[in-house]
Formats: C-alpha cells, sequence, structure tokens
C-alpha cells in the first residue's frame, strides 16, 4: 500500500512540472507586450523597450523558462505581478479559499442532492419520477451557467432586490454564484447515479439477493450503492476540478474576487507572473485532490484492497519459509 | 407662535451655513459654519438633514490592489489614495488649473528649469518630516518602479538648494512637462517607505489628510481623517486635500455598472464619480435632457478622452494619398453615430481638441472641415484613383463595447461610398501590439483615443521623435507637421495659437479624423448637495458639500 | 488445385458479405431502438430544424443581420422585430437566425477536430505501447492538469480572435479525455482473437488499424462527439462572454450574448434570446446524445 502511495506522489512532479512548462511556452508565445500594457498608450518605445530589458522580456526563452522553474521550484517563490507588485502566492492565498467555497459547496450539493435523486431515478425507473428528474437533469446540462447567472440577476436583484449579485459582501452573495456552479454538477450526478444504480439492479448479486428474499430496501441501499459510490467518489475528484475551472466564469459574472477573475485579469494584462503561478498553484491542488481520491478510491474499492494485502501477505510468507 | 419663530430662525441658519458652505470650498472651513447651525437643527427635531456628513460611502468599478504610490495610474487609486494618503508637490483642480499641496511655491527661474520650495512643516502620519532629499528619493523609486515612466520622462535631473527648496531640471521642455512631473509622482518620507515590508502595498504611510484603516482585496476600502495632518494654515490649504466634516471615507468595490447604479439607488453608496457608472445607466438619475432627478446630484465632466481615427500614412499604404483620406472624412457622418451610441451624451468633434482642454478654439470646432456629404466622398475617391468596391481597408479597435459599434457604423458608413472595410476588434493587449507594429502593414484605419495634459500633449502619435523607425505612429515622416508639433509642443512657444496651427495643418491633411468626446457625470444621492472633482475625476470627499443621511 | 482456392475465395467473400449485413443489421437495430425513444426523436427533429434554420437564415429572416437602423435601436420586442433590437438598431431575430450558421459551425468543427485528434492520438497511444503511449498519456495529463475553461482562454488569446482560433481553442479541452478513452477501447480490442488472427496472416497495422480496429470504436466516437456536442455551444459562448473568441458585428449568439450584458437590466430581450437559443441547441443535442447511447449501449438493452 505504501509504495502505492509513494508511486503515485511521484507521478506528481512532473506532471506539475510539465504543466509549468506548459503554461510558460503557451505565455511565452501569446501576442501581446506586457510593459506596453503597464506604460499605457502614450508610452513611446524606447520607454518599453527600457521596461522590457528591466523586466527581463528580451532574455532567450531558454534562460527565462529556467529563472522562472528555479524560482518557482527550488525557491519556492512565485513571483509578484508585473502590474501591482503584489506576490502572487499572497493574492492566491486570499483569493483561494472564495472560489474553493464555492467548488466545495457544489460538490457537496452533488453528493445531497444528485446522489439520492439519482438513485430515485433509477429505483423508480420508467415511473414518473425517473422521467421528471431525468428531464430536469437533462435541462440542467443544457443551460450555460452563465447565462443562468444573469437571468438570476435580472431575477432577484434587479426586480425582486433580494440578494446582491456583485462582490462578496455577505454570505448572501455567495447564493447565486453556488447555485448556478452547481446546477450542471448536479444535473450530471443525477444521470451517472442513476445510470450506475440501474447497472447495479440488473445484475446477477441483486438478482441473487431477490431471489434469497432480502428486503429491497437493504439491496438497494446497502448493497447497490455501496457498489455504486465507488466510481461516483473517483467522479467527485474530477468534479471538483471541473467546479474550480467553471468558476472562472461566474466569478466574471459576479465579480467575485477568487482565483478565476484573478487570473481571467492576469491574462488580459499580459501579467506573466500571476498566470503561471495561479496555473501552477492550481494543478498542484488539483493533482493532490485526485491523489487523496485515488487513493481513497483504492482503501474503499475491496478489490484493489485485495491485491495490496494479498501481496504483502504472500511476501511475509515467502519471507518466514526463505528464514525458517 | 414660538413655533414659527423657531423655523424661521432654521431657515435663516441653513441659508446661511449654504452660503458659508459655497465660499469656504477652497479654505476647508465649511465644517466650522455648519455645526452652529446644526446644533439647533437637531434639537429642534426638524428633519435634521443640514447636518454635514461625517462618514461618505463611494462606489469604485475596479480594486486597488496595491497601495505602492506608483503603480500605474488607475481610476480606483484616483479615487482611493492620491491626495488622500498620499500628495504630490501640486495638483490639478477640475478645470486645470494647479493646485498647490506640498510645494509652496514653484517658480520658472529659466526655460525649463524651476525653483520648488517645499512647506517645512509636512510630516507623513508617522511624524516624519519631509524634506527635498525625500522628494529626490520618491522620484528615484517610481523610476526604479518603472510604470509611470511617461511622467518621468519629463524630468531631467533634480538639484537640491536646501532642506526644503530644490531645482527641477525639465528634459525636452515641453509644455506639459512641469505639471505632468508635480501631479504624477507622489512624495512619501525615505525613512517610512524603507521601514515598510511591502514597499507601502497594505501599509500606506503618506503625508495626506487621510490613514488607511482597512482594505479588504477586492471588497472595500476604509480610510480616517488623520488628527495630525501638518498643513494647519487653513488659508494655503489645497483643495486636494480638503477634509472637511469627512472623517470616514468607505470604499466598495462594483465592478459593474448596473451594479454600482442600483446600489446608487438603494443608497448602498452615496456617489460615484470616475469611471463608475456608464451612459447605459444614466436613464435612473436623470432626465433626457440630463437634469439630475429626484432624489439624486449630479455633477456633469468633460472626459479627457477624445475619439478619432488614425489613418495610416506611410508610404506603401493606400492612405499615403491625400484625396484617399479627404474621402473617407466626408464619408463618415459623425452626428449620426453621436446620437445613435450616445444621445446627448457625447459630442462630435470636427478638431482634435475639446472643451476639457484649456488651450481648446471653439472656433476652430464650430465649423467641420469635411462634413458629412457622400457624394463628395465618392467623388474624392473617384479622384484617389479607385473605382467603388476596389479597395478594401483594415480598421482595428479595442473590444469595448461603444468602440466596436463605431467601429461596426464606421464600416457601414464606408461601404455607403463604395470601400470596404474589414473590421477586427481585440481585446486591448493584442490591439496595442497591432498597433505598435513597426512594419506599417497590420493596419489601415485605427479607432482610438486619447488624452493628454494638453492638446499637443494629447497627440503623441504625430511626433516623430517618440518612436526610433524615424516615422511618426502613422508611419509618416512630414517636417512641416513636425514643425508645427513641435512649436505647440516646447513650453516656449506653447500657446493657444501655436495649438490652433498644428491642429488647423492636422485636420487639412486629414492625418487624424477627430470623432467625438464623451460627457460624463458623477452621480451621488440626494444627500450629497455639491460634487467637487478634480482633474482625474476622482472625488473630493472634504471639499463637496455632503450631509448626513 | 484451382476447386479449393475457387471455394475458399467464394468463402471468404461470403464470410465479409455475412459480416457486411450484421453489422448493417446492428445499426439498423440501434436506429429503431432510438426512434423509439420519443424524447431522442424530439431532439433529433430541434436538430434538423436547426440545421434548416441556418441553412434557410436569408429567406427565414426579414432584415440582413447587419442592417443597421439607428433610428430604431433599443426596442423591446414589437410586431416588426418580435425580439427587438439591439443597440445599433439591427433586428434580434436575423441576427439570431443567422448565428445559428456560426454557432453549429464552431460546435461541430470544434468537436469534430477534438474527436479526431483524440482519436489520432489515442490510436498511436492504445497500439503502440511503450514509450509512445506513455509519453502521449503523460501529455494528457498535463492537459487535463489545466482547467478546461482556462485552457480554452489561452488558446484563444495566443491565436488570436476568430472562428479558426476559437475552433482550436475548443477543440484542444476535448482532445486528451477523447485520447483516453480512444485508448482504453484500441487496448480491449487488440487482444481479441480476430486480431491476432488477422496478425496471423500477415495483415500490415494499417489495414489492421483502419479495417478493423476503427469500425469497432464507432459507436463509442459517435457517442462521445454528440455528447460533447451540446458543451461546445456552452463554451463558446463562454469565450464569447468573456471577450474572446468570436466577436462582435459576428451574430454568434454567445457574441450576442456578450452584445446585451450591459443592458440587462433595460433590455432584458438581447441577453434572454441568444440564451434560450443555446440552451435549446444544447438540449437537442443532448437528448439525441442520450438516446443514441442508450440504442448503440449493449449494456442498457431492456
Amino acid at each position: 500500500m505504501g509504495r502505492y502511495i509513494v508511486k503515485r506522489i511521484l507521478w506528481l512532479i512532473p506532471v506539475v512540472l510539465g504543466v509549468a512548462i506548459l503554461i510558460f511556452t503557451i505565455m511565452y508565445f501569446v501576442p501581446g507586450d506586457p510593459a506596453q500594457i503597464i506604460l499605457g498608450a502614450s508610452a513611446t518605445q524606447k520607454e518599453i523597450a527600457t521596461l522590457r530589458q528591466t523586466m527581463g522580456l528580451n532574455d532567450p526563452y531558454i534562460l527565462q523558462l529556467g529563472r522562472f522553474l528555479k524560482s518557482t521550484f527550488l525557491q519556492l517563490d512565485f513571483g509578484s505581478s508585473y502590474v501591482n507588485h503584489v506576490p502572487v502566492f499572497q493574492a492566491l492565498t486570499e483569493r483561494f479559499p472564495r472560489t474553493a467555497l464555492i467548488a466545495i459547496v457544489c460538490c457537496i450539493f452533488q453528493i445531497v442532492l444528485g446522489i439520492p435523486m439519482g438513485i430515485q431515478a433509477a429505483v423508480h425507473q420508467n415511473k414518473w419520477q425517473d422521467r421528471t428528474l431525468v428531464v430536469l437533469a437533462m435541462v440542467g446540462i443544457s443551460i450555460p451557467s452563465f447565462w443562468l447567472a444573469q437571468m438570476m440577476i435580472l431575477l432577484f436583484s434587479f426586480k425582486l432586490g433580494w440578494l446582491p449579485a456583485f462582490g462578496i459582501t455577505s454570505w448572501k452573495s455567495y447564493i447565486m454564484p453556488c447555485f448556478c456552479s452547481m446546477l450542471m454538477g448536479v444535473a450530471n450526478q443525477t444521470r451517472f447515479t442513476r445510470t450506475y444504480m440501474l447497472e447495479q439492479i440488473r445484475s446477477d448479486y441483486v438478482v441473487t439477493a431477490r431471489a434469497k428474499g432480502l428486503g429491497e430496501h437493504t439491496i438497494i441501499y446497502k448493497h447497490a450503492l455501496s457498489n455504486t459510490l465507488i466510481p461516483l467518489i473517483t467522479g467527485i475528484g474530477g468534479d471538483f476540478g471541473a467546479a474550480l475551472g467553471g468558476t472562472v466564469i461566474i466569478e466574471n459574472v459576479f465579480s467575485i474576487p477568487g482565483i478565476g477573475q484573478y487570473m481571467v485579469n492576469a491574462i488580459g494584462n499580459r501579467d506573466y507572473p500571476v498566470v503561471r503561478g495561479s496555473v501552477v498553484f492550481l494543478s498542484i491542488a488539483f493533482s493532490i485532490i485526485m491523489l487523496l481520491v485515488d487513493l481513497g478510491y483504492a482503501f474503499i474499492d475491496p478489490r484493489i484492497k485485495a491485491q495490496y494485502i494479498a501481496g504483502s501477505r504472500k511476501k511475509a510468507k515467502k519471507e518466514a519459509s526463505t528464514n525458517g | 407662535m414660538k413655533k414659527e419663530l423657531l423655523s424661521i430662525f432654521l431657515a435663516v441658519c441653513l441659508t446661511a451655513s449654504a452660503f458659508a458652505g459655497c465660499g469656504s470650498l477652497t479654505t476647508g472651513q465649511s465644517s466650522s459654519a455648519a455645526p452652529a447651525a446644526s446644533g439647533s437643527a437637531s434639537t429642534a427635531a426638524a428633519s435634521g438633514t443640514s447636518t454635514p456628513a461625517t462618514e461618505v460611502t463611494e462606489g469604485l468599478s475596479m480594486d486597488v490592489e496595491s497601495f505602492n504610490p506608483w503603480l500605474m495610474a488607475q481610476d480606483a487609486r484616483q479615487q482611493v489614495y492620491y491626495n488622500h494618503i498620499y500628495e504630490n508637490l501640486a495638483n490639478l483642480t477640475l478645470d486645470g488649473k494647479r493646485d498647490l499641496v506640498m510645494a509652496k511655491s514653484v517658480t520658472a527661474e529659466s526655460s525649463g528649469v524651476y525653483d520648488i520650495e517645499l512647506w517645512n512643516n509636512i510630516t507623513d502620519s508617522n511624524g516624519n518630516n519631509i524634506t527635498a532629499d525625500d522628494v529626490i528619493f520618491s522620484f528615484d523609486q517610481c523610476n526604479a518602479v518603472g510604470q509611470l515612466s511617461w511622467a518621468t520622462r519629463y524630468l531631467d535631473h533634480f538639484e537640491k538648494t536646501g532642506d526644503y527648496t530644490l531645482k527641477m531640471y525639465t528634459k525636452d521642455e515641453s509644455s506639459v512637462a512641469l505639471d505632468m512631473l508635480l501631479k504624477t509622482v507622489f512624495i512619501v518620507s525615505q525613512k517610512s517607505y524603507e521601514a515598510s515590508s511591502d514597499q507601502f502595498a497594505t501599509t500606506p504611510v503618506g503625508t495626506g489628510p487621510y490613514t488607511l484603516k482597512e482594505y479588504v482585496p477586492g471588497s472595500s476600502v476604509v480610510l480616517t481623517a488623520r488628527d495630525n495632518y501638518w498643513q494647519t494654515d487653513d488659508s494655503a490649504r489645497s483643495q486636494a486635500s480638503a477634509v472637511g466634516s469627512i472623517k470616514t471615507i468607505n470604499y466598495k468595490v462594483i465592478t459593474d455598472s448596473s451594479q454600482l447604479a442600483l446600489a446608487l439607488e438603494m443608497g448602498d453608496v452615496d456617489i460615484v464619480a470616475g469611471q463608475g457608472v456608464s451612459n447605459t445607466d444614466y436613464s435612473n438619475f436623470m432626465d433626457d435632457s440630463r437634469n439630475a432627478k429626484s432624489g439624486f446630484t449630479v455633477e456633469p465632466y468633460i472626459n479627457a478622452l477624445i475619439a478619432h481615427l488614425e489613418l495610416n500614412c506611410g508610404d506603401g499604404s493606400p492612405l499615403a494619398n491625400e484625396s484617399l483620406r479627404e474621402a473617407i472624412a466626408y464619408a463618415i457622418d459623425k452626428q449620426a453615430i453621436v446620437t445613435n451610441l450616445f444621445g446627448t451624451d457625447a459630442a462630435v468633434c470636427n478638431t482634435n481638441s475639446s472643451p476639457y482642454y484649456a488651450d481648446y478654439d471653439s472656433a476652430l470646432d464650430a465649423t467641420a472641415p469635411y462634413p458629412y456629404s457622400p457624394d463628395k466622398a465618392k467623388e474624392k475617391l473617384k479622384e484617389a484613383g479607385y473605382t467603388e468596391g476596389q479597395l478594401t481597408l483594415n480598421l482595428i479597435t479595442q473590444n469595448i463595447d461603444y468602440f466596436s459599434k463605431t467601429a461596426t457604423l464606421i464600416q457601414a458608413y464606408l461601404e455607403q461610398v463604395g470601400i470596404h472595410c474589414k473590421v477586427s476588434v481585440d481585446e486591448d493587449a493584442l490591439f496595442q501590439t497591432t498597433r505598435a507594429d513597426t512594419t506599417g502593414k497590420a493596419w489601415d484605419l485605427c479607432l482610438n483615443t486619447t488624452m493628454g495634459l494638453n492638446s499637443t500633449g494629447r497627440l503623441g502619435v504625430l511626433d516623430k521623435n517618440a518612436y526610433s523607425t524615424g516615422k511618426n505612429g502613422l508611419y509618416l515622416d512630414d517636417p512641416t507637421l513636425q514643425e508645427k508639433y513641435s512649436t505647440a509642443n516646447l513650453a516656449a512657444t506653447y500657446s493657444k495659437d501655436t495649438v490652433t496651427d498644428l491642429l488647423k495643418y492636422v485636420d487639412e491633411k486629414c492625418y487624424l479624423i477627430p470623432l467625438y468626446y464623451r460627457k460624463g457625470y458623477a452621480i451621488a444621492t440626494a444627500n450629497v448637495k455639491k460634487i467637487v472633482l478634480d482633474r482625474n475625476i476622482a472625488l473630493i470627499p472634504g471639499a463637496s458639500e455632503i450631509e448626513a443621511k | 488445385m484451382a476447386e479449393p482456392t475457387a471455394a475458399a475465395a467464394l468463402d471468404k467473400a461470403e464470410l465479409k458479405r455475412s459480416a457486411r449485413a450484421a453489422k448493417r443489421r446492428a445499426f439498423r437495430e440501434g436506429w429503431h431502438r432510438m426512434c423509439r425513444n420519443k424524447v431522442a426523436v424530439t431532439g433529433l427533429v430541434v436538430i434538423v430544424l436547426l440545421l434548416l434554420i441556418a441553412v434557410f437564415a436569408p429567406y427565414l429572416s426579414k432584415y440582413k443581420y447587419d442592417a443597421i437602423d439607428p433610428l430604431h435601436a433599443h426596442l423591446l420586442p414589437c410586431a416588426d422585430h418580435p425580439f427587438g433590437t439591439d443597440g445599433l438598431g439591427r433586428d434580434l431575430l436575423s441576427r439570431v437566425l443567422y448565428g445559428t450558421r456560426y454557432s453549429l459551425a464552431i460546435a461541430f468543427c470544434s468537436q469534430l477536430v477534438g474527436i479526431v485528434l483524440g482519436i489520432f492520438l489515442g490510436a498511436l497511444a492504445g497500439f503502440f505501447e511503450g514509450l509512445v503511449s506513455d509519453l502521449i498519456m503523460r501529455f494528457c495529463d498535463i492537459f487535463q492538469a489545466i482547467p478546461a475553461t482556462l485552457m480554452a482562454i489561452l488558446v484563444s488569446q495566443t491565436l488570436g480572435a476568430g472562428f479558426l482560433s476559437t475552433v482550436l481553442a475548443l477543440a484542444v479541452t476535448t482532445a486528451p479525455s477523447t485520447t483516453r478513452i480512444v485508448r482504453a477501447l484500441i487496448l480491449q480490442i487488440r487482444n481479441q482473437e480476430f486480431i491476432e488472427a488477422g496478425r496471423a496472416i500477415n495483415c500490415s497495422n494499417g489495414l489492421l488499424i483502419c479495417r478493423h480496429i476503427l469500425p469497432n470504436i464507432i459507436p463509442q466516437v459517435i457517442i462521445s462527439f454528440t455528447g460533447g456536442l451540446s458543451g461546445k455551444f456552452i463554451e463558446s459562448a463562454g469565450l464569447s462572454y468573456l471577450g474572446l473568441g468570436i466577436q462582435p458585428p459576428t451574430p454568434e449568439w454567445g457574441a450576442l450574448l456578450t452584445d446585451g450584458k450591459a443592458f440587462l437590466r433595460y433590455f432584458p430581450n438581447l441577453v434572454i434570446v441568444p440564451g434560450v437559443f443555446i440552451m435549446v441547441a444544447a438540449l437537442a443535442f443532448n437528448l439525441v446524445g442520450d438516446g443514441l447511447r442508450d440504442a448503440l449501449d449493449p449494456k442498457m438493452r431492456d
């Protein structure tokens, strides 16, 4: 088991490194000059050239890449924004909790709403519960979240005045963003849960259990559900990542000062340190979550567990026989 | 009987305080006049609206992000800490007059050399005294940060002549040099700056009348008035550092214009100045003739930016042909564009200047050199040697709503006279890169806005010396243009006449086709009786008349 | 010796014919199963309608999509303009109808490019073991570690605004997951007996891939294609909303949303109408995608 964990952690390193190199390269080739944006339109070419020199932007690709990798991974320094000189890591630690909050709320509702709805749909297949939930789920994954956001702002903010539609002034400011972000996730979760549950319900062991006379409730909620949970939980890790990405536009619509807005603005300003630092930060966070989910998956799924325990037992036996 | 006497007495006091308030704008004495009246007003338990406010909430459309004094001049910084936390040597009032702040006097010794004397009792909120050394230090640090080089380029060097006096030598002797340098660079104490762990990013220490109390990034800022503000001589106090009765200024960051408008309507914020509410939301606060609706106060201002069409006059470009340039000028109906996009919130520019600028010549602007005439345009097109539909021009602009709409309209007008036009709407970074392209083949028409401290300063694109290619920003090398530009630029020869001369030449040659300037409004709730702004369209709460809600 | 070879040739031809017939039957069965699914059929009808609108837009719209009419700017829905007009007086109905072309085109092209790229890479990774496969999978890991929206934004900014760059930006987000799916499928298939048999009679690799492996992954590819298509409408609208992707005055639905967002409070029709169209298109493709999956997936047979 330990070997598996160590192996997975070691896999993180080349992936994060790869992400860093990829994002550096992309930003290197994106047209646009940060010095020009900082100095504005009234700056002369000479002034822009001077600033570029100061910022080290005239150095060759490899040199700049080396500098970036060294400072990010060896010195753990994500640099400072070109535009406002605020250290990137400091800004990220301030902003990440807000984005993470929305993403976590999405995941929670996915579990709390999506799974039960999916189970209901599966259990009552082809009856009215199933049909309604499937239609609702289908509509849920078809609505663009930022458009829904604007509709909600129109209704709850402009017409009714119940909810604030901007910034993070109170807990109420998070209601609409969370709702818009979670809709697609919950809808998808309902569909997937329904699919997996239906698979389980049709499988042999359920037929056997029914034949043995086990109660329907036990079959569904104890046996079928635990088998369904395995692929679902693996999905949650990916869902968190998707939720993180999805908040990019939602933060823009609701003016939430989270990571998404930070990055989008930085891309527009060609604020290289911010974009690179944020992407590396996010990819590390995302990879760690996937790692935890994979490990959790390994612990829950008895087949994988058995593999490792059987393996270690075999090893112990072998050692005993050679020593004895 | 007693009641009537009391109400007459109240009315008299209210009128008196109103007059006192008006007169004391430059002296900041409004706070002393009002309390006497308000005391009796509140005891009478009347409306209580004559109490001057001690707190005001302003809406911002973007976040400050950092309190370092020498970062890019953005609207948020201008509203929040320019002249509130930090001070400059001199500021500019809304109508462009110099407003001395830290400088006690500024006198020209010779061309391009100025003697500056500081007040000797300037202290920052840590108690450190500001000397001439701190001025030099501040300018050096500003250059180290490097974001304001478009202003500091005018400085050649300083020469310290005493503890509180120095000589400033400006480069290029440009007419805008002095005010640019006096107003753009904020002066701090070297001791305080070096003691700061993050270069004032979150813990600014300045000489201004307010200090930072609280900052929630992306959300809000709170400033509180200093007890120990150094300028105790009220008659010498600058308008920019007025405090009045406002002891606390709250700022709320609301990035969306409609939301900002909503916040004003609901009373969540009291005032929005600068780049706040956009003209799509004006109808909530003003009627069609732009009079304030009940419950609101508005203050009109003219936006320094003038929209114009830059024409690529380079050798290989079709627009090197003057007849073609004139054809384009005749083809565009500027008034229709203005009416359609802005209604009365913008005005046509017939010349490359606007009433915002002190050197604006209204006579020059009164007659259009190329009034809208599709027939004349077609004539000129033929004269240039093109048949209708033969030519395709490339128009670039930024992806801001009214820019892309203006571009679409211009495209339609050009199509009307037989010139095809391809419109490229790009985000800012890409637009700037394309515009700065040195080959001269990247664009034919560029829809852009520029501003400056005066009309010449605004037209830096015409100056050959600002570029390293030997041509100016329009890929053009016209000695007459360069000569007229220099004459209108240098401090020694700058005058309304030389500016008019330059603009006449530019208009005639059609190098730039001026389009329009926009009018904006600072909007406040009714408890704000008068809104006072400076040249940056930044609110000066202390100088405005704000009553408690 | 001529007779046995003739018989063998006849058998081979017979085998081929029956194989093709079996495939056709399977597809027909799947098609019939889908037709019984009323919901999926509704989706299909909507898609056909959208395609018709895209093709016949000039005849269906009263005004041209770029016909500027400043005197009638910002009209709310009325008799002359059923959806109202925008800031330059252009008829919103016409713009939305024309926009169908651009939105459908972008969604289709980006999904197609993404799937083709994914098939190519997945086939390489699945067929050639070792370093090639590992490298490709690590590339996929790296690309997927960056949130999809962000990736699209970055590629879009690198390539600039416009149709082609938007297509590529969106395709890049689909390619990694398709690569994984195709690789998994190919790993499954290549160990099956008929491939071993093919190898035994010395079929070339290329022949194996084209004739035998690829046809077997087609059902899954079709499911992935239609399933992801709905997302592309939403993603391309999202890019335009952020100011990238397709720019105004092109009447792509997302660009229409961007145009209207400043006026949400006063002229909500400018925001409501394009959004509804996006939703309807995405829903239609989702329904059809689900229907196809149900029809072609043997496990769901019930």
